[in-house]
């Protein structure tokens, strides 16, 4: 029977892994070993992929790889023909290791600390708490894609904390676990914390087994220890930590508790050197038969690696690449491999099965053993994450609400934003009128009232709406929803020939597309990976957010949550017509597995979803101090200068012209107001910004846009929120007041009398900021994530082609209809 | 040379000076890399 049969709510227990290669490696790790227990949970809406459960803890995978997997209804069925190779529990006594030992010398004040674990396990908050960074964390797998170094400093001791990228262990078969693995050989940190999910032990305590033969100094840290209790179990880690002979830390990483312990005991273990003697995971007598051959073998042959010789010889059993490719480098390479060949044969022929699952079998057996006598029984089966989920990821009500929480998180960007907006909005323009009325006239009056408060005040007042977008985002992350999102969205994504993991990056793309490029690291499949960070900067980030809502508020202020939603809509529609043309013409094949973990759902804390906020609000204000302000300063030189003073006293004489003719004073402010716009007109005309302007016209003309709209769209290419600043500078307007910039554009007309922004302009503007590329900043994240300028050009000279396209048959399309 | 446009020009050179880091840094200054993107290791690739 194979597991995609499995009725949902049925159970099974697993009898085989098919398949081949990184797929078969991964299910393997991840608990899908013979013998285990695995429940059929659910289908996603569109019946694909299904989530399973097994060792305490949920993953989704697709009927297509489900369908790999043999399993049986009997645990005796299960186990049958597993070979004679019975595993002879610890057979090594532990030594006395007292890690508490206060008589071991101190080795030195500094201690380089890796955090390693498996994903979602809770590193980063450890790291944060410890070290007092703001570092991302979320309730989904993959989040930290990249190492992260900070400090602390504990009873005298200077902590270097590395966090890691999560790994489910440490083979040669993904990004994650080779860094990982590398970082731990090449970069020899003091001490590894192994930071272990407590929720879901079984799965976690595989890398630790991993991480035992690496024979290196290590802690290991029992996250989430509340849930583990709150389950109703209890673990005697005493007794588990003098099975492993590694200390044992129970720790609440987002409460603090247990941080300091743990941190105590890594001063222990640092002090006591590299004496501690690991425990040798019994793998049975034919492996152990194996193990030892290869050992003998490699002591012969004189190996110089950085790794235990006993590693090595598990390594090159298992079939691992990357130990392979080392030991080819060896004088006598081709003996070992040949000795390796014929081990590997043996244990097959003995075991009936391959290797690399007698191996991860024999770890699973070490684990269950010591579980099963330290790990008590659950009592308490109040299951809130399947109860959460029967709706949320329902088959009829999953898809709709989803997109139900998208329109809320949009509709309250829109609409609760707008009172805080208008607040700031009130004090920007109450701050351009202090100067304006209390300033000599000259440049420096004119910079500070055209150039910073006409640029960043009119970007400035987006930032409750960021703000807010952000706290619903964080919620996603936090909650555990985003990983909900891919799973219901797989079946679509897998129909434009990507797959749900792929989804979480374009989510996280509506909040600003730079980390979501690198968040496709998560991505195994290189052609996948591509498609993704090629497609994510058709996802709306929040940067373009303001100018959305400066030109829904001013020009479609009745339906703004609907075009709002609808320009979104565009964007992931462009997005998925691009994803087949690039699956279709540059990365034809490949099927991609689905295998993630879903985890369980977690009420975000207040604090948590603040800092997310606080964090984005930060980057928004230091965004506004730095860029924004340079460009609104730029654009404002290059619009000031240059001066001509012959065109200027001609203005002069012509008001004082009219201030001697006998005319009511309306009228003659009405004239006066005119010589003003004349003079403003013909001054930005010739001035250095109007000449690129006027340059660029030729092609954007055709769009119906104008010279300003132009410049506008050439200096977004640093920033999408340079757009509104460039927009503030540029349409100054003709009051004596300052005025926010949406009336300023309401009145922005041509020399002819008729508006500047139609509607049809509008609706082209909007869509061409869409499409075009967000900011340089992701075309650079484009090119470090993909090793090529050629991918990050295509990106601009692609999305920017289409952009212009579509601005022009809305324009001209438009134009002809009505 | 009035006041103001004494402080504009010093702002304008301080400015520039900026643009000029940003480019320099954009263009000269190699990133450390991060652990994935290009290398062969993995059959996944």
């Amino acid at each position: 029977m194979r597991l995609s049969e499995l009725q949902t709510g049925d159970k099974a227990f697993i009898v085989k892994v098919n398949g081949s290669g990184a797929f078969r490696k991964r299910i393997l790790e991840m608990g899908f070993v013979r013998g285990q227990e695995v429940k059929s949970i659910l289908n996603a809406p569109l019946k694909d992929p299904i989530k399973y459960g097994i060792m305490d803890y949920e993953v989704s995978m697709r009927r297509s790889e489900a369908v790999l997997i043999e399993i049986s209804k009997l645990k005796e069925e299960a186990l049958y023909d597993s070979g004679s190779d019975e595993i002879e529990e610890f057979e090594n006594e532990p030594p006395e290791t007292d890690f508490s030992d206060p008589s071991l010398s101190k080795k030195g004040k500094v201690i380089r600390v890796a955090l390693v674990g498996n994903p979602n396990a809770g590193k980063t908050s450890i790291f944060n708490l410890a070290s007092g960074a703001h570092e991302h964390v979320g309730n989904y797998s993959g989040v930290t894609v990249d190492s992260k170094e900070g400090t602390l400093r504990h009873n005298g001791y200077k902590f270097i904390l590395t966090d890691l990228p999560g790994t489910y262990s440490l083979s040669a078969y993904s990004p994650e676990e080779l860094y990982v693995r590398s970082f731990i050989l090449e970069e020899e940190p003091d001490v590894i914390i192994n930071v272990v999910a407590a929720s879901a032990l079984e799965r976690n305590l595989y890398l630790t087994t991993e991480l035992i033969e690496l024979e290196k100094p290590m802690v290991v840290a029992l996250n989430m220890y509340d849930e583990l209790e709150g389950s109703g179990r209890s673990l005697d880690h005493q007794t588990l930590s003098e099975m492993l002979r590694v200390p044992i830390v129970p720790t609440v990483g987002k409460k603090g508790f247990g941080i300091p312990e743990l941190l105590e005991n890594v001063i222990r273990i640092h002090e006591s050197g590299n004496n501690l003697h690991s425990v040798n995971v019994p793998y049975g007598r034919v492996l152990e038969k194996s193990i030892g051959i290869m050992c003998r073998d490699l002591s012969v042959n004189g190996s110089s690696l950085n790794m235990p010789k006993r590693y090595i010889g598990i390594k090159l059993l298992e079939g691992d690449k990357e130990v392979e490719n080392t030991i080819r480098k060896f004088d006598k390479a081709k003996e070992l491999l040949a000795r390796r060949n014929k081990e590997r044969d043996y244990i097959e022929r003995l075991l009936k099965e391959d290797p690399e699952s007698a191996f991860t079998n024999a770890r699973y057996g070490f684990i269950a053993g010591a579980l099963k006598e330290t790990l008590s029984e659950k009592t308490k089966f109040e299951d809130k994450t399947a109860v959460l989920d029967s709706v949320l990821t329902n088959r009829y009500f999953g898809l709709p609400l989803f997109f139900l929480f998208l329109w809320i998180m949009f509709e309250a960007t829109f609409r609760i934003g707008a009172y805080p907006m208008e607040w700031i909005e009130w004090m920007v323009d109450e701050a351009g009128n202090l100067i304006r009325g209390n300033m000599a006239e000259g440049p420096l009056k004119d910079l500070l009232v055209d150039g910073v408060f006409g640029g960043v005040g009119g970007v400035i007042v987006f930032l409750p709406n960021i703000v807010i977008l952000y706290a619903f985002i964080a919620f996603m992350e936090d909650s555990g929803y985003m990983a909900r999102a891919a799973f219901i969205m797989d079946k679509l994504m897998h129909n434009i020939g990507l797959h749900g993991k792929s989804f979480i990056p374009l989510i996280m793309g509506f909040g600003c597309n730079v980390p979501a490029v690198m968040s496709t690291r998560t991505i195994e499949s290189r052609s996948s990976r591509m498609i993704t960070m090629l497609i994510v900067p058709f996802m709306s980030c929040s940067a373009r957010l303001p100018v959305y809502i400066l030109f829904v508020s001013a020009f479609f202020p009745r339906n703004g949550s609907f075009v709002m939603l609808g320009l979104y809509s565009v964007g992931i529609l462009v997005a998925i017509l691009t994803a087949i043309l690039l699956r279709k013409r540059f990365f034809t094949k490949e099927e991609t597995p689905f295998v993630m973990e879903l985890p369980p759902y977690r009420m975000p804390t207040f604090k948590s979803v603040i800092i997310h906020m606080w964090e984005r609000a930060k980057q928004y204000l230091l965004k506004m101090g730095g860029p924004i302000l340079v460009a609104s300063i730029i654009i404002w030189f290059l619009g000031y200068f240059p001066q001509n003073k012959e065109r200027e006293s001609r203005f002069d004489a012509q008001a004082a012209q009219l201030d001697n003719l006998a005319l009511p004073q309306t009228e003659k402010e009405n004239l006066m107001v005119e010589i003003e716009h004349a003079r403003n007109t013909e001054h930005q005309v010739n001035s250095y910004i109007g000449k690129i302007g006027h340059f660029m016209e030729p092609v954007m003309r055709p769009l119906g846009f104008d010279w300003k709209i132009s410049v506008s769209l050439l200096s977004g290419m640093a920033a999408k929120e340079i757009v509104i600043s460039t927009m503030g500078v540029l349409y100054t307007g003709d009051s004596d007041d300052q005025q926010s910039l949406q009336t300023r554009l309401l009145s922005a007309e041509h020399p002819d009398g008729t508006p500047v922004f139609s509607p049809l302009v509008v609706i082209g503007f909007l869509l061409f900021i869409l499409i075009y590329f967000p900011c340089i900043a992701t075309i650079v994240a484009i090119k470090e994530e993909s090793h090529s300028w050629r991918w990050a050009l295509f990106s601009v000279i692609y999305s920017t082609g289409l952009a212009w396209i579509i601005a022009f048959l809305v324009y001209q399309i438009g134009s002809f209809v009505s | 040379m009035s006041l103001q446009l004494f402080i504009v020009i010093l702002i304008g050179i301080v400015v520039s000076g900026i643009v000029i880091r940003a480019v320099y840094r954009f263009f000269f200054v190699k990133k450390k890399s991060g652990f994935c993107g290009g290398c062969k290791g993995c059959d996944l690739q």
